[in-house]
Parts: structure tokens; C-alpha cells; sequence
């Protein structure tokens, strides 16, 4: 009870604290619009299948992705800069609660982000915007809520580790959008970058929101892209425990954890 | 002669100690790889909405936008740099002339974004098998060559925001994805509103994106020589604002005590 009191107020405290800071507000509210709108003039008029997939999705999932990578991943970085880190690290709520906290409400910021997406290409550029399927929407956006806020986790505590976290951070952004196909298939990807994408959840993320808002619903494909979340999910909780546990170690021998 | 040799020595100095501290691989994430993953994932979804349609046109004016890391991000930091070691106002307080300090400062990163945009340009002729003649590329140089200095003069004056807004991240991001959007570098210029077009007769980048296009799309060199002065005054007017900027925010700075915020 008293962790998931912890947690709750941590993500309210965060949610507060993010979007207080200037470039927080940028990439929420403004970000979203300027990626969109590239989106809209590169497809054009195409089909509004193609634009729903790849300029309503595409621009959207960029906006919740940035949201969660730069917010997560720097998080930690600031606070390391604050000189807070510590604090957090061996305060009584556990590290990994408190870094829990912060990644859902980077993630709850990020689905706002993605949904001002909607209502921008929405009214502004007149896209249809029709989910055949509102209920399995809902439920493959919470399956790719929960898998993201997981790859995030893992991120953010690799950044933890490194002392480059802002020149990884800036670095990660492109080589995501581009190799999990976040605006066009990944098939049209050679096939050893397809390799790569094909083991990072936000490529299987996007194509289930694209399976699910297909106006034709193929069954099959939207299992396989459930079935993948899953296992990767399982397979980042695995690795991110396993990170968690070497940084703390790291932390507690180097004694390194504030240094910046 | 003393003066030029002055100058030369203080924007080469300017710009080594922005970036002798790094580590050599930080510079390669930031400087290199990162606007290479930029120019790959444009050009890539280029060539798959247009199926490889005047890709080599979109591929250079992708390598051009890649300036924006130093005509925007580096001029900015040049001021940012000093004002986070703390020796901005003993920079402000020179009896020197600010704005050739200024320019000299930003010298370097004209070269470093023509560099960048160069190593884009040959990255993309590798990646998606292109060919550009001889006669093409030193046109091209040119071009870039008063593109990313028209570029640097507006980089110069959001930088001199920084003399008086905290929130400087806000303001270099704003502008490079409003040069990304308005140049038309990944699109047709007439795919976006009047109003925006006309956004983007006063921003740089868009003639030198218009002439790349048209030099290596058509073969078409009619416009270089009006729109390359164009741009050359445009950027020449940037620089002239930013010197009265710079003037402004540094009163704005003395007056609001804003000149350390970080």
C-alpha cells in the first residue's frame, strides 16, 4: 500500500515538475505539431489508410516516444546534475519505484502528446481519423502504454550506468523513428536492419495500432504483434532487473552514482 | 593585418574550447552520427513516399538542413558555453567590439556546419547509390556556403535571447524544426499554405534547398545567381539584427540580472 502510495505521488510530483520546464512544454505541445505537419506534406493526399497509419500514427507515436525517451532518460541525468540522485537512491521508497514513477508520468504526458496529434491532423488537416475497432484500440494502446513504459525503464537505467546519457539520448532519437518504421513499413528496411527492429518493442507497438485501426482486421497479424509485445516485455522486465541489480552494485562499490 | 590575424585566432580558439573538453566519442554521437541518423531516416522516407523520385535532390537538401546543428545549436552554445562557466559577463564586459567578437565565433561553426553538411551529402551518395558531377558539387559549396552563413546570422540572433530568456533549449529547438518544416527540403515547396511559403522567404535554407533541388532535379542553374544573393543579404540582415540585439539583451541583461540564468 505504502508503494503504491509512493508511486502515485511520485508521478503526480513528476508530472508537475516535467511540464514546468520550458523544453518539457516543447516537447509535448509543440514537437507533436511540427512532426505532423512534415508528416502531412511528405504523404501528401495519399489514401486515408496510408495517412492514419503513417502521419496520424507515425507523427503521434514519435510524440509519445519522445516524451518517454528524452524525459525518462534524462530524467535520471538531472537529477544527477541536481545532485538529487543519491538522495533518491538511498532514500526509504526503493530507487526503482521512484524511477517507475517518473517513467509513468513521462508516459501519461506522452499519451496527451499523442492524442493533441489526433486532434491537430484532425481538425487542421481534416484527416479521418475512424477506429473501426474503439475497444481492441483501447486495449492494444494499453499493451503498447505498458511495453513502452518497460523499454523505457531499461533505457533509463542503462543511462544511469553511462556517463553520456545526453549524447545517447540525442543520439537514440533518428535511429528509432527509422529502424521500428514509425513512418513507413519496416519491410522497406534491408533485411538486417529489420533484424534489429524486430527486437525492440516499439516496432511491434506501432504495428499493433496499425493492425487494430486497419479497416480490414486481420486476426492473425494482431496475435503475432500481441504475442511479440509480450515476450519482449518479459524479456526488457528480465534485463531490466538485471540492470537495476548491477547498478546498484556498481553505485554502492564505485560510490560513482553522482558523478557527473 | 593584426586585427584579421586576431580574428582568425579567436574564433579557431572559440571553437576548440566549446569542444576540447569532450570526449572524441561524444563529439562522434553528436556531430556525426546523430545528423547522419537524421539525413538516413528523412531520405529513407523520401524515397519511399516519392519510390525514388528526385531522391537525389531531397538527399542533398537533407545533408544542407544537417547545418542546423551548428548554425543553430553551436552558434547558440557559444553563448550558453559561457554563461554555464560562469565568464559570460567578463565576455560582456570587454571593452572589444561584440560583434566582431561575435562573428568570430560564429566562423567556425559555418565551416564546421558546411563540413557536416558535406560528410551528409557524400554519406548519402554511398547509401542510396547517387551520382553528382564535378560542375554540381562546387555549385553546391557555394550555395551551402551562403546558406549556412544566412543560417548562422538567425542562429546568432536566437542566441542572443539567451542574454535574457533561461529557456534557451526551447528556443534552438523551435527554430531547427521550423527550418525543417519551411525549407521544403522533404517535400514540394507548393505542398504548404501560402502563408507558410511566405514564413519561408524569410527564413535561410529555403533558396539553398530550392537551388540544391533544382541543380541536381533538373539540371535547371537559371534561378543561382538571384537567389544565391538573396540568400547572401538575408543572412547579412541577420547578422545586422543580431548585432542590435545583442546590444538589447545585453541593456535587457544589466537591467533584469538575468545575464547568469541558467
Amino acid at each position: 500500500m505504502k508503494i503504491a502510495k509512493s508511486l502515485h505521488h511520485t508521478m503526480l510530483v513528476h508530472m508537475k515538475l516535467s511540464i514546468a520546464r520550458p523544453m518539457f512544454k516543447y516537447i509535448i505541445w509543440i514537437m507533436p505539431l511540427f512532426f505532423s505537419t512534415i508528416a502531412i506534406f511528405v504523404y501528401g493526399t495519399d489514401s486515408e489508410q496510408t495517412l492514419l497509419h503513417y502521419v496520424v500514427l507515425g507523427s503521434g507515436f514519435m510524440a509519445l516516444w519522445s516524451s518517454i525517451v528524452f524525459s525518462s532518460a534524462s530524467d535520471v541525468n538531472r537529477e544527477r546534475y541536481y545532485g538529487t540522485l543519491e538522495i533518491l537512491f538511498i532514500s526509504p521508497v526503493p530507487f526503482a519505484i521512484t524511477l517507475i514513477g517518473k517513467i509513468l508520468a513521462n508516459t501519461v504526458w506522452g499519451l496527451i502528446s499523442l492524442i493533441l496529434t489526433f486532434i491537430y491532423l484532425k481538425i487542421v488537416f481534416q484527416i479521418e481519423i475512424v477506429l473501426y475497432h474503439p475497444w481492441l484500440f483501447g486495449l492494444a494502446l494499453l499493451l503498447v502504454l505498458l511495453t513502452l513504459s518497460v523499454f523505457a525503464f531499461f533505457l533509463a537505467l542503462g543511462f544511469t550506468l553511462s556517463r553520456q546519457a545526453e549524447a545517447l539520448m540525442n543520439f537514440i532519437e533518428y535511429p528509432i523513428y527509422l529502424v521500428c518504421g514509425f513512418m513507413f513499413p519496416i519491410t522497406y528496411l534491408p533485411e538486417w536492419v529489420q533484424g534489429v527492429s524486430y527486437i525492440l518493442p516499439p516496432t511491434w507497438a506501432i504495428q499493433l495500432l496499425r493492425d487494430v485501426t486497419a479497416q480490414n482486421l486481420s486476426f492473425q497479424s494482431v496475435v503475432l504483434s500481441c504475442t511479440a509485445i509480450l515476450l519482449l516485455t518479459i524479456v526488457y522486465v528480465i534485463i531490466g532487473i538485471y540492470c537495476y541489480r548491477l547498478m546498484d552494485k556498481k553505485a554502492r562499490i564505485s560510490g560513482k552514482l553522482g558523478v557527473y | 593585418m593584426e586585427a584579421t590575424g586576431r580574428f582568425i585566432r579567436h574564433s579557431f580558439l572559440s571553437y576548440k574550447a566549446l569542444f576540447g573538453w569532450l570526449d572524441p566519442k561524444v563529439y562522434l554521437f553528436v556531430m556525426v552520427l546523430s545528423p547522419l541518423s537524421q539525413l538516413i531516416f528523412f531520405s529513407t522516407l523520401v524515397n519511399y513516399v516519392y519510390k525514388g523520385e528526385n531522391l537525389s535532390g531531397y538527399v542533398a537538401a537533407n545533408a544542407l538542413l544537417l547545418c542546423v546543428l551548428n548554425s543553430v545549436f553551436g552558434i547558440m552554445s557559444v553563448i550558453t558555453s559561457d554563461r554555464r562557466t560562469g565568464t559570460l559577463h567578463l565576455v560582456m564586459c570587454t571593452p572589444t567590439n561584440k560583434f566582431s567578437l561575435f562573428l568570430s565565433r560564429s566562423i567556425a561553426h559555418v565551416l564546421n556546419g558546411l563540413f557536416t553538411a558535406i560528410l551528409g551529402l557524400l554519406f548519402g551518395i554511398l547509401l542510396f547509390d547517387l551520382s553528382i558531377t564535378l560542375k554540381e558539387s562546387l555549385i553546391l559549396l557555394l550555395i551551402w556556403l551562403c546558406s549556412i552563413f544566412s543560417a548562422c546570422g538567425l542562429g546568432l540572433i536566437v542566441a542572443s535571447f539567451c542574454l535574457w530568456s533561461p529557456s534557451m533549449h526551447l528556443w534552438s529547438n523551435m527554430l531547427a524544426s521550423l527550418l525543417l518544416l519551411v525549407s521544403g527540403a522533404n517535400y514540394p515547396i507548393a505542398r504548404m499554405p501560402d502563408w507558410l511559403q511566405l514564413v519561408g522567404q524569410f527564413t535561410p535554407l529555403t533558396r539553398g534547398v530550392q537551388l540544391t533541388k533544382d541543380i541536381l532535379n533538373e539540371g535547371n542553374y537559371s534561378n543561382v545567381l538571384f537567389l544565391l544573393g538573396e540568400e547572401l543579404l538575408l543572412g547579412c540582415i541577420f547578422f545586422a539584427i543580431s548585432l542590435s540585439l545583442l546590444k538589447f539583451a545585453e541593456y535587457q541583461s544589466r537591467l533584469k540580472g538575468t545575464m547568469e540564468l541558467d
